[in-house]
């Protein structure tokens, strides 16, 4: 367990809490479950190795279009719900992951199931980042995440989509043209996940088609429910605990899926907000622990 | 509580103003064979309170569905303010001033009291994409949002979340969350199911308070007497139809209507 | 060309037998039944270990690979959704969802993730012509799925069983106070249609000779876009959009620019149904 080891697990578990501050907006706030973020996440990972590998862009030159095509494809995905006001939605994003892995598997261009290998590291201002260094940057961007992702808990959009998701008709009652929102929802996601994926590549240096599987969605899907659907400090204690998880407890790496297959279930019919959400588990044992002080404080201030 | 006096009532009537807001015609709603509404015709004028009444079945929360825009008719034409809605969506709808209540309660229960006013407060502001960048704790915006859970009487839970609610106060949430639209027409759909007496007489009071404001209201209740002490004017419905229309002590005189009730009579609801 | 053809169609019935079950379920609960899937491959391994444990007859393990599921599916309903009908509907996707990946997980934990051949005996009919050859794999699974469907259709239309099943699927709280057991109809809504998903799994395990961990994930995809073309909710919709489905494969593929991976094919017909015909072909 030498230190270059822990700081690379907490360069993917940042990553990973990234991804799931943008599953949150889609999923958390606005209920359009997505069972195939896998997708968006290969979409940016491909698209910044492309660039890097084959056209030769630096880092930071191809991280903006790998967040932006993989947002442009999150809006695409979106527009079907212009039309259809359900959960089938779901079925199109569990597509959207196949044929991604369909795609980077069949064609060359993309490396075929050989992937694409020898993603450099990046550099800043001409020095190539160590591991050190690449850590200090995705935590730069995490920060940066959160704070993104606080100011927007703070506007009209995110109670527009938290109405979307959690009454629709009640909320087109009151001028909300849901169908916009859950494309707007698409879009910032998707954002969020292609940075994540773009980060991603440069950290594990190469890609392979299996890697974003249907169950890679899955796992995102756990994290954000086990941490606390709705919720930044959900997504953020959910992402870091499921990935430390098998860290922590190597025995369970091989069972690993199945831990979080049952997780999920279990999680989302007995407590579905979650650890940390509005209502979850840990929040509620912290309100009740906090309820005792402020009662007892009374108590002593008549007393 | 005794029907009051046509003269007694209508002390105000020349509150309501002759412009028609609101205009039905020709409306149905066929599901496959089944005529839920069948062809009505219907005006409502600005600050008039409408009582809609009927039998269970009627088609009364189907024209309200078709008038908010949840539900599109399979013929007929709805002109709100002068302009025909149609064929707009509900949210559109929304943000012409048509604002609604439900049946059965439907809040954002995972959002606070207060939220649920701030999502009203926004009508005219959803769906520009600058409203994922504004923020919407401004304190104006909060300031007239805690005038709005004042005048509801929610001022207690506005931190609550909408979930806990008991029944009574959801209701309140629900009119509250729908003034909050600055509506010009507000659709109440059975405010009054599950309330004590108490309760109604507040609600009654708060709707005359709205219709004081300058808002125009279409009111669905099966409480006689809290219908008929409230509406200007009564539409009663029955099978999709309109078979009677006219102010409250018509409309129950009115054989038809005692017909299709099945023995309510003059003064029997009067309770 | 009439080979192609022939082989597409038990494809197809393979598909429909996977909707249907969904549809069947859908209609009811108005749930997404991700968990499906799991008793697709569920079916085939019970049918895998009667071959090697039982009997090399397939007709035991077909049976055997239809009731084990059934079972497990009636089970699966109790369980996972029942607890959650009243809550929002992305609970039951989610669980649902969960219980997939843990089943797959599950059987490759159990039976390893290399596949293991399906080697059974059977007599049946089959077709050799000069033009056109079905073998006696695909005529059983041609005939277990006509077989199939036109049981259903005659329960569910002329049954009192069936009446009671189209009234729950209208209207369920008026079902129940009309005095139909709701939790009995259920039950058999789940075990009709999970054990028409095992028998798909054993049948298309003997197909293709193999039965392997994930051999559900793909079918169940497809079996979603086909109840999406069918229309959600319509039964003879799921034979017939199962069977264009797979037609549309087997000659979009043969297409010469259409070089896409034949599995984006299925999502293509999904996204395009959904954004032009959300009801599907004969949806409600």
């Amino acid at each position: 367990m030498t230190f270059g080891y822990i700081l690379s697990i907490c360069t993917f578990a940042s990553i990973y809490a990234i991804l799931i501050l943008g599953l949150n907006i889609l999923t958390g706030y606005t209920k359009q479950v997505s069972l195939g973020h896998a997708a968006f996440f290969a979409i940016g990972a491909y698209t910044q190795a492309l660039l890097v590998t084959k056209a030769g862009l630096a880092f930071w030159s191809a991280l903006p279009v790998s967040i932006l095509l993989s947002m442009a494809i999150g809006i695409v995905m979106g527009l079907p719900s212009l039309r259809v006001s359900d959960d089938f939605l779901v079925l199109t994003t569990i597509g959207l992951n196949f044929i991604v892995m369909g795609i980077t598997e069949y064609f060359d261009f993309f490396g075929g199931a050989m992937g694409i290998i020898g993603i450099t590291v990046p550099s800043f201002m001409g020095h190539p980042l160590g591991t050190s260094g690449y850590f200090v940057v995705t935590l730069i961007f995490l920060i940066l995440a959160v704070y993104i992702s606080y100011f927007f808990s703070k506007t009209w959009g995110r109670l527009a989509m938290e109405a979307t998701g959690e009454d629709e008709q009640a909320a087109q009652s009151l001028g909300i043209n849901t169908a916009l929102y859950k494309i707007y929802a698409f879009a910032l996601s998707s954002a969020f996940t292609g940075l994540a994926g773009a980060l991603w590549a440069h950290s594990i240096g190469s890609l392979f088609p299996r890697n974003f599987s249907f169950e890679m969605s899955v796992l995102f899907l756990s994290m954000l429910v086990f941490g606390g659907l709705g919720t930044i400090r959900g997504a953020i204690f959910g992402a870091f605990f499921l990935y430390l998880l098998p860290e922590c407890f190597r025995f369970i790496e091989n069972y690993r899926m199945l831990v979080y297959g049952a997780l999920l279930t279990m999680i989302v019919i007995l407590q579905p907000n979650g650890m940390l959400g509005r209502g979850g588990l840990l929040d509620r044992c912290f309100l009740k622990l906090t309820k005792r002080n402020t009662e007892t404080h009374g108590t002593l201030k008549i007393g | 509580m005794l029907l009051k006096t046509d003269e007694e009532k209508y002390g105000n009537s020349w509150n309501i103003k002759n412009r028609v807001i609101l205009s039905l015609k020709g409306v149905k709603k066929h599901f496959g064979g089944l005529k839920a509404v069948d062809g009505v015709d219907m005006n409502l004028n600005e600050t008039e309170i409408l009582g809609l009444i009927g039998p269970n079945g009627a088609g009364k929360t189907t024209l309200l569905n078709i008038i908010s825009g949840l539900l599109a008719p399979t013929e007929g034409e709805i002109t709100f303010n002068d302009t025909s809605i149609t064929s707009l969506p509900a949210f559109k709808r929304a943000k012409l001033g048509i604002a609604r209540t439900f049946q059965i309660a439907k809040p954002f229960g995972l959002l606070t009291v207060e939220e649920n006013i701030l999502v009203g407060l926004g009508c005219k502001l959803h769906g520009q994409v600058s409203s994922l960048f504004q923020n919407c704790r401004k304190r104006e915006i909060l300031q007239k949002a805690r005038d709005i859970i004042n005048m509801i009487g929610l001022y207690d839970c506005k931190d609550q979340a909408a979930s806990s609610l008991p029944i009574g106060l959801l209701r309140k949430l629900e009119i509250g969350r729908a003034l909050a639209t600055n509506p010009s027409l507000l659709l109440l759909d059975e405010p009054a199911a599950g309330l004590n007496n108490q309760e109604r007489n507040e609600l009654s009071d708060l709707v005359r308070s709205i219709r004081d404001k300058g808002i125009s209201i279409i009111l669905i209740e099966h409480s006689m007497s809290f219908v008929m002490n409230l509406s200007d004017r009564i539409v009663v419905l029955h099978r999709g139809r309109k078979i009677a229309e006219g102010s409250p002590s018509d409309v129950a005189n009115d054989p038809l209507v005692i017909e299709v009730y099945l023995g309510v009579k003059g003064g029997k609801y009067a309770s | 060309m009439l080979q192609l053809l022939a082989d597409a169609f038990v494809l197809g019935c393979s598909y429909a037998l996977m909707a249907v079950g969904l549809n069947m379920v859908y209609g009811l609960l108005r749930i997404i039944h991700v968990a499906h899937a799991a008793l697709y491959t569920l079916g085939a391994y019970v049918g895998l270990y009667c071959l090697y444990h039982l009997s090399q007859s397939l007709w035991l393990s077909l049976t055997l690979g239809a009731v084990f599921p059934a079972l497990v599916g009636a089970l699966m309903y109790r369980i996972i959704y029942s607890p959650v009908l009243s809550a929002p509907r992305y609970v039951a996707l989610i669980a649902g969802a969960g219980v997939f990946i843990a089943s797959q997980e599950f059987y490759r934990l159990i039976a390893g993730p290399y596949p293991y051949p399906f080697n059974a005996h059977f007599k049946f009919i089959s077709i050799t012509s000069s033009h056109l050859n079905i073998s006696e794999t695909q005529m059983l699974i041609i005939t277990f799925m006509v077989c199939a469907f036109l049981c259903l259709y005659l329960i569910i239309n002329n049954t009192n069983l069936g009446l009671m099943w189209r009234a729950c699927t209208q209207d369920m709280e008026l079902a129940a106070s009309s005095g139909i057991n709701i939790n009995l109809i259920i039950a058999i809504n789940f075990i009709i249609g999970s054990a028409l998903a095992g028998s798909a799994g054993v049948l298309m395990a003997l197909y293709r000779n193999s039965v392997f961990p994930t051999m559900g994930a793909m079918v169940s995809y497809k079996a979603f876009v086909v109840v999406v073309l069918g229309g959600f909710g319509s039964i003879p919709g799921a034979a017939i959009a199962g069977i264009l489905l797979a037609l549309a494969e087997s000659l979009l593929g043969m297409v010469p620019f259409f070089n896409l991976p034949r599995d984006a094919i299925a999502f293509l017909v999904m996204v395009l149904v959904l954004m032009f015909k959300p009801k599907g072909l004969f949806g409600r």
